[in-house]
C-alpha cells in the first residue's frame, strides 16, 4: 500500500529553511530540542567540579561518609527519575528496592567472599530488576493512584518478609559486619576512597541516563505519561516501555543498596522505611522533576540540610520542614528546573517545555482518571 | 477491499453504543460517517482503532485485526485523528508528530544503550519522515514550536501530520472541520483529496453536510448506535429514514 509521506520530498522550498538547514548540519543538529541540550558537556562539567573541588571543601571523617551516602541516594534518585520523571509511576518501592539490593550484595560477599563485591552488586541489581518487571508486569494495568498503593504494599509486605528471612537478610533485618567493597583486590577501606567508588559509579549511572534521555525511549515514555491512549493508537508501546523504566530504575535502587550496605558496613531495613521513601520523592521534587540532574542536587539538599542546621537543636525539625515549604513554592520546578528557566531567559531563548515539573501537577496527575479532565474525545 | 469491518458492536455496561455495524472502504475511497450527536460515530470509530472493547470482525487489506488493542488496530494501519486535538503539552510540534513514527527500528533501550549508531541513523530518517509530513500540511515552519502554542485548526493538521508519519492505510478522521473557519476548510479538503489520491482509504464523520458530499463516495449513516442507510449522497438524502433520523435534528454547526 501507499506511504502518503514522500520521504525524499525537499522541504527546503517552503518557509523551513532555518529548521531543515539545520536538520541535515551535524550529527544532532536539528530534530527535537532534548538532542540539543549540552548534556554531556554538563556531564563532563558536573563531575569535574565534585571530583575537584568536593574533596577538598569537606575533609572530616563523617563529612566524606556523608559525600558518599549523597552520592548513593543520587544514584536510587535517578532511577526514581526514570520510574517516575520519565515514565510518570509513583512506585514507593525504591527504598524497598535499595534494602533488597543491599541485602543481596551482603549475602553473595557472604558466601562467596568479600573479593565478590562486584559479581554481588550485579547480582544485587538482577534481583531488584526481575523483581521489578513482575510487580510492574502485575500491575501494568493499575492506574497511577493505584500503582501508587500496590507498590507501597510491595514494599511494606517485602519489609516483613525481609525481617523473617533469617539466613538471607540477618536476624531481624539487620546484617552487620559487611566486607568493604573490593575490586580486583583493591580493598575501599577509607570513607575517601568509597567517596571515589561512588561518584565514578554515579558518573556512570548518569552517563547512561543521558543516553537514555537522547533516544527516542524518552519521547515514548513522556507520551505515555502525557496521554497514554493517544500515545497507544500512535504505535507507543506504553505498558512496555513503563515496565522497563520501573524495572531499570529499581536495579539502580538495588545499586545503591549495594553500595550503601559496602560503605556503611551495615544493612538494616529499619533506615529503608517511610522516611526514606518520602525523602526520594523530595529530592526528586526539591532538585526537579524534569531532568536528570533533579536528583543529584535534591539528595545534596536532603543529605546536607539536616547537619546544617543540627546546630538548632530542638529547632531543626521546624526550620527543616519551613525551608521545604519555601524551596517547593519559590522553585515550584525545582532547584534544576529554576536554573534552566534562568539560564534559558539570560540566552533569550525559549525555557524549556516541561509542563507537569511541578508538585502540585504531578500529583494531581496521580489521581483517578475520573476526578481529573478527562482526556478521551466525548463519545457521541 | 482495503477494510472491511463486520458487525462492530460497543457496550458500555448495557448500553449498546454501536450495534452490528458493517462498513468497507475500498483503498482510494472515502467514506462519510454521518448521524446526529450520540450515535454513535465516534464510539465506531474508538471501536476500529482499539481503545474501546467491541465484538465483531475487522481486516485490513485482508489480514485480520483483533478488537481492543490500539497496537493491533496501528500495526494493521489504521491511524485516526481525533475529535479535540490531543497534543502533547511537553512536545514540540515536531516530536507530537514523531510520537507515531512508522520506523520504530532501534527506538527502545536496545537503541539507547547498545546499538546508539543504528538508533540515530534510523531517528534522524524519522525526523525527516516527520518533516516532510508537516510539510506536507503546511506547517513545517512551525516545527520547533510548542505544540500547545499552535491554533487549534493547526493542532489538528499536527495531528494530520501525525497520523500521517504512522504511513496509514486507513485514515479516520473525526469531525476535522468542526472549529475551521471557511479558507481552513478548504485546505483540509484539498489535503483530505490529495491523500485520497495517494490511495488511502478514508472514513470522514462530520457534521457539515456540504464538506461530507463534497468529499465522499459514499455515505452511512448511524443512528441510535445502529446504521439506517448507505449509498452515494444523492441516494442516502433522499432515503426517508435518513431525512426523519438526521436532517430533522441537524443543527448545521
Amino acid at each position: 500500500m501507499t506511504v502518503p509521506v514522500d520521504v525524499r520530498q525537499d522541504a527546503s522550498d517552503g518557509g523551513s529553511r532555518r529548521t531543515v538547514g539545520s536538520l541535515f548540519a551535524g550529527r544532532s543538529a536539528g530534530g527535537p530540542p532534548v538532542y540539543r541540550e549540552h548534556k554531556f558537556a554538563t556531564w563532563v562539567a558536573l563531575f569535574a567540579f565534585i571530583a575537584l573541588v568536593v574533596p577538598n571543601l569537606f575533609t572530616g571523617m563523617a563529612d566524606q561518609l556523608s559525600l558518599s551516602v549523597w552520592l548513593c541516594y543520587s544514584i536510587a534518585g535517578v532511577g526514581f527519575y526514570w520510574v517516575f520523571g520519565l515514565a510518570g509511576r509513583f512506585a514507593f518501592c525504591q527504598t524497598f528496592m535499595m534494602a533488597l539490593g543491599g541485602y543481596t550484595s551482603a549475602w553473595i560477599t557472604l558466601k562467596l567472599g568479600p573479593g565478590w563485591f562486584v559479581i554481588g552488586v550485579l547480582g544485587a541489581m538482577a534481583v531488584t530488576g526481575l523483581i521489578a518487571a513482575a510487580v510492574g508486569l502485575i500491575l501494568s494495568r493499575a492506574q497511577e493512584f493505584y500503582f501508587a498503593i500496590g507498590t507501597l504494599a510491595v514494599a511494606q509486605v517485602g519489609a516483613v518478609i525481609l525481617t523473617h528471612t533469617t539466613s538471607f537478610s540477618g536476624a531481624d533485618g539487620s546484617t552487620v559486619a559487611i566486607a568493604p567493597p573490593e575490586i580486583f583486590g583493591f580493598i575501599f577501606e577509607s570513607y575517601l576512597q568509597m567517596f571515589w567508588l561512588s561518584l565514578v559509579v554515579l558518573a556512570v549511572v548518569v552517563f547512561v541516563a543521558i543516553l537514555l534521555e537522547r533516544s527516542p525511549v524518552r519521547r515514548q515514555a513522556i507520551a505515555g505519561r502525557e496521554n497514554a491512549m493517544v500515545a497507544r493508537t500512535g504505535g507507543v508501546p506504553v505498558v512496555r516501555v513503563q515496565v522497563m523504566l520501573f524495572a531499570f530504575g529499581s536495579m539502580l535502587g538495588g545499586l545503591s543498596g549495594a553500595l550503601l550496605g559496602a560503605i556503611n558496613s551495615t544493612v538494616d531495613i529499619n533506615s529503608f522505611g517511610t522516611s526514606l521513601a518520602i525523602g526520594i520523592f523530595l529530592m526528586l521534587f526539591i532538585g526537579g522533576v524534569g531532568s536528570v540532574w533533579g536528583p543529584i542536587v535534591g539528595a545534596a539538599f536532603y543529605v546536607a540540610i539536616p547537619q546544617v542546621l543540627s546546630g538548632l537543636a530542638q529547632y531543626e525539625n521546624i526550620v527543616y520542614g519551613a525551608l521545604l515549604l519555601v524551596v517547593i513554592i519559590v522553585f515550584p520546578e525545582g532547584l534544576v528546573g529554576a536554573l534552566r528557566t534562568v539560564s534559558a531567559r539570560i540566552r533569550h531563548r525559549r525555557p524549556p517545555l516541561e509542563p507537569g515539573v511541578t508538585l502540585v501537577e504531578r500529583l494531581t496527575s496521580l489521581l483517578p482518571t475520573g476526578i481529573r479532565k478527562e482526556h478521551d474525545a466525548p463519545p457521541g | 477491499m482495503l477494510l472491511r469491518a463486520e458487525s462492530i458492536s460497543v457496550n458500555f455496561g448495557g448500553v449498546q453504543a454501536v450495534s452490528e455495524v458493517s462498513a468497507h472502504c475500498a483503498a482510494g475511497e472515502l467514506l462519510g460517517v454521518i448521524g446526529p450527536n450520540g450515535s454513535g460515530k465516534t464510539t465506531f470509530l474508538n471501536a476500529l482503532t482499539g481503545v474501546v472493547d467491541a465484538q465483531g470482525k475487522l481486516t485490513v487489506d485482508g489480514e485480520p485485526v483483533r478488537l481492543g488493542q490500539p497496537a493491533r488496530s496501528y500495526r494493521s494501519g489504521l491511524m485516526r485523528v481525533f475529535q479535540a486535538p490531543q497534543m502533547f503539552p511537553s512536545f514540540t510540534v515536531l516530536e507530537n508528530v514523531l510520537v507515531s513514527s512508522r520506523d520504530r527500528t532501534a527506538a527502545g533501550f536496545a537503541g539507547s544503550w547498545v546499538i546508539r549508531p543504528i538508533m540515530w541513523r534510523h531517528e534522524r530518517q524519522r525526523w525527516r519522515t516527520a518533516l516532510a509530513a508537516l510539510e506536507r500540511v503546511g506547517l513545517s515552519e512551525f516545527a520547533d514550536e510548542p505544540a500547545t502554542s499552535m491554533s487549534y485548526g493547526n493542532q489538528r493538521l499536527v495531528e494530520m501530520a501525525r497520523a500521517l508519519v504512522a504511513a496509514p492505510k486507513v485514515l479516520m478522521l473525526d469531525e476535522p472541520s468542526a472549529g475551521l473557519n471557511d479558507a481552513e476548510t478548504d485546505g483540509l479538503a484539498d489535503l483530505i483529496s490529495a491523500l485520497r489520491t495517494d490511495g488511502l482509504g478514508i472514513l470522514l464523520v462530520d457534521h457539515k453536510i456540504d464538506f461530507i458530499d463534497r468529499l465522499c463516495d459514499r455515505i452511512m449513516v448511524l443512528e441510535m448506535g445502529a446504521k439506517i442507510a448507505e449509498g452515494p449522497p444523492a441516494q442516502v438524502w433522499s432515503d426517508p429514514r435518513v431525512m426523519d433520523a438526521y436532517l430533522g435534528t441537524v443543527d448545521d454547526a
